[in-house]
């Protein structure tokens, strides 16, 4: 009988522990994972519930997506990267919205005309998005629409309307476009509209895509942004779960059928820098869905149980004090999830904590996807880590733990009622300040920051990219010029038919895609539908409807 | 001696807010009254609100290099309202060339990303403390 170790110190403090704060034991054995019954709880990759993956020869049949983050400046500006990212092997395109378009205005908006491109791609309607995806075939391309904000719904719109304009059937579209709102609404750039409309037009989407028999995803779930924020990795797989059963609850509440919705269920992770915990993260991430859409949702479709993971790696870890070191760090972050059977996977580049991507930080940024994928030998062999002692019991430990928290989230009514009663927004904040503490302290060692510290004139200085104010400009021009030139007739007479389709409560995406085809900007989408549900046209208050009577 | 009076507030349409709540709590702590505006105000909502609460300091987090586009025009402002005597700080993402600009708009401090909040209360403490009178109001 061996001697119980004792995880805690004197002071009731772990002696290690993983970044969530789960105790570690010095050395882990068969007696740690004994009551895992192989069959039921791990499986092979490809077998219910998922833990080893969600095909069976996963990266020797096929290698992840390696993808690239990318959008700024103009229209024009992201369309000139977007190719050049896609020139290095970039797979498909993979973009992040600017504030105005998360937030739904118009890059032309008095608030927005210092801002429009600043921090990802500006799509105030289908002329930018045109621009934007312009060269690349939609037929073809694997188009990733993740950090967006509320211009999900608009860039499904426009995204189907441009598929109709170059007569590419909209079953032909792939990849995903992240309209679920309930990971968002509560941090960043999501808090400006009203949660009630976003989740109408949400469903809307989801409802159209799964009609239409697209491969499109669109149910989308997610908690990167909270984990951005700081919380652990046992809270976002607990906060992404909830917010995507949140979704669900909304989608089924209009009597769609979870089998026919989940059909392709996407679930976008960040990837944090606590190595053994993220790799077995994912594989916690991938069991509890298949748990949560077969014992919550009683799930038939074989396919609504599989959970393919696109990952992000956290800007969040990575430092602005010798920024090459960064290189590094998401090395790590990409071998964790790749460990971790990841389907998709996109590394931060290492000037994330200074600025916009360049071009050289993205140039290294695919050499560490291609480092990892050629030279390593890790895609040879299916979820490797599996039977290790401490994947296994860390993969249990870390789904028990998000269970209780989601049983939490339930008891208090779901995520909305929790998010209402300050629950999460206390969490997102206590974490913060404690890994703040924790770094000032010097408990926690960082790289550049308190170990391995060098004078500012000693930093040797990588290429800083800036978009320029004539970029900017540039993007506030073409949406003023759109405006003028449309049939502004058209889109006025749309635009009212909007708000009366809205008061009877139909599908809306018909007509949001007749909207964006004669180039209604989300701002004008926006704001009429707010307008007909009593809200003010601007959630600024500064700018009235061009349509007024 | 009354407390240091700090505005924290995040400006345009940058949506990172962490760190602005997390300088706030440490500045409390520090023993310093403290209002948070949060996100999305305008350099005419910031200036109205430091006249108001008479704030000593405006502090700026910004992960958005519109920094450069918008505080000028928030340094502007508060050189109309006779407001000079306010010193802004910047904390966040200022790589260069932005720190110069910004100085140059009259920006006293930059702190960047990895700054430990000892240092940001002793120099908002040493900026305040040079200043011989303070007005008791506005």
């Amino acid at each position: 009988m061996k001697k119980r170790e004792s995880l805690y110190n004197e002071g009731g403090e772990p002696k290690f522990e993983t970044s969530s704060g789960i105790p570690i034991k010095r050395i882990y054995d068969p007696e740690d994972i004994s009551d895992i019954d192989y069959g039921k709880e791990i499986a092979d990759a490809g077998t219910y519930p998922f833990t080893r993956g969600i095909y069976p020869g996963m990266y020797r049949d096929r290698l992840w997506r390696r993808r690239l983050l990318s959008g700024f400046g103009s229209a024009r500006d992201s369309m000139e990267r977007l190719t050049y990212l896609s020139s290095i092997g970039a797979e498909g395109v993979e973009v992040v919205n600017d504030s105005p378009s998360q937030l739904g205005i118009d890059a032309d908006h008095p608030m927005a005309v210092e801002e429009a491109g600043l921090i990802g791609i500006p799509v105030s309607s289908l002329y930018d998005l045109e621009k934007i995806l312009e060269g690349f075939p939609l037929d073809k391309t694997v188009v990733s629409f993740e950090s967006t904000g509320v211009s999900g719904i608009t860039i499904a719109s426009q995204l189907f309307a441009l598929a109709d304009k170059q007569g590419v059937p909209l079953t032909a579209l792939n990849g995903s476009i992240h309209v679920n709102p309930f990971d968002q609404y509560y941090c960043a750039y999501g808090t400006q509209q009203p949660l009630d409309l976003w989740t109408k037009l949400a469903v809307d989407v989801v409802e159209f895509t799964s009609n239409h028999k697209m491969k499109l995803a669109t149910f989308h779930g997610s908690a990167r942004l909270a984990r951005e924020n700081g919380v652990s990795a046992v809270q976002e797989l607990a906060l992404g779960m909830s917010s995507q059963i949140a979704f669900i609850d909304a989608i089924l509440e209009r009597g769609l059928n979870f089998d026919g919705i989940a059909n392709r269920p996407v679930y976008t992770f960040a990837i944090g820098s606590d190595f053994f915990e993220e790799i077995a993260k994912f594989r916690a991430g991938r069991k509890m869905w298949a748990r949560i859409a077969k014992e919550r949702y009683h799930a038939e479709n074989p396919r609504a149980l599989r959970l393919y993971l696109a990952v992000r790696a956290s800007g969040r870890v990575l430092l602005a004090q010798q920024p090459m070191n960064n290189i590094i760090r998401t090395a790590y972050q990409i071998l964790a999830a790749a460990l971790g059977g990841c389907n998709s996977i996109d590394p931060c580049l290492m000037d994330e904590p200074l600025c916009i991507p360049t071009e050289t930080a993205s140039w290294f940024g695919m050499c560490n996807q291609n480092i990892l994928a050629h030279e390593t030998g890790v895609p040879s062999v299916v979820d490797p880590l599996g039977g290790s002692y401490f994947i296994e019991y860390l993969t249990a430990e870390l789904e028990k733990k998000a269970f209780e928290m989601i049983q939490k989230i339930d008891d208090m009514g779901g995520l909305v009622e929790a998010v209402k009663k300050g629950w999460i927004g206390k969490i997102l904040e206590e974490e913060a300040y404690k890994f703040q503490m924790a770094v000032e302290r010097g408990d926690k060692k960082l790289v550049g920051i308190n170990e391995m510290v060098i004078p500012p004139e000693k930093e040797q200085g990588i290429p800083i990219h800036q978009t320029s104010k004539a970029s900017t400009d540039e993007q506030v021009k073409r949406t003023r010029e759109v405006k003028e030139k449309r049939d502004n007739k058209k889109v006025k007479d749309l635009l009212r038919k909007l708000i009366d389709e809205d008061k009877r409560n139909v599908n809306l995406m018909p007509l949001l895609i007749e909207a964006s085809k004669e180039y209604a900007t989300i701002g004008e989408i926006w704001g009429s539908l707010r307008e007909g549900r009593g809200l003010n046209y601007d959630p600024y208050g500064m700018i009235e409807s061009p349509f007024k009577d | 001696m009354r407390k240091i009076r700090v505005v924290i507030s995040k400006i345009g349409l940058d949506g990172h807010e962490v760190g602005a709540k997390l300088i706030s709590a440490m500045l409390k702590n520090a023993g310093m009254e403290v209002v948070y505006l949060g996100k999305f105000q305008t350099p005419e909502s910031i200036v109205a609100s430091a006249f108001q609460e008479n704030a000593d300091v405006i502090g700026l987090s910004c992960l958005s290099p519109n920094h450069v586009r918008l505080i000028p025009k928030m340094m502007d402002l508060l050189k109309e309202k006779g407001m000079e005597d306010v010193f802004v700080v910047v904390g966040g993402t200022v790589p260069d060339p932005y720190p110069e600009e910004l100085r140059n708009a009259g920006v006293r401090e930059i702190f960047g990303p990895g700054t430990m909040s000892d240092k940001v209360v002793s120099s908002i403490k040493s900026l305040v403390a040079s200043q011989k009178t303070r007005p008791i109001s506005r």
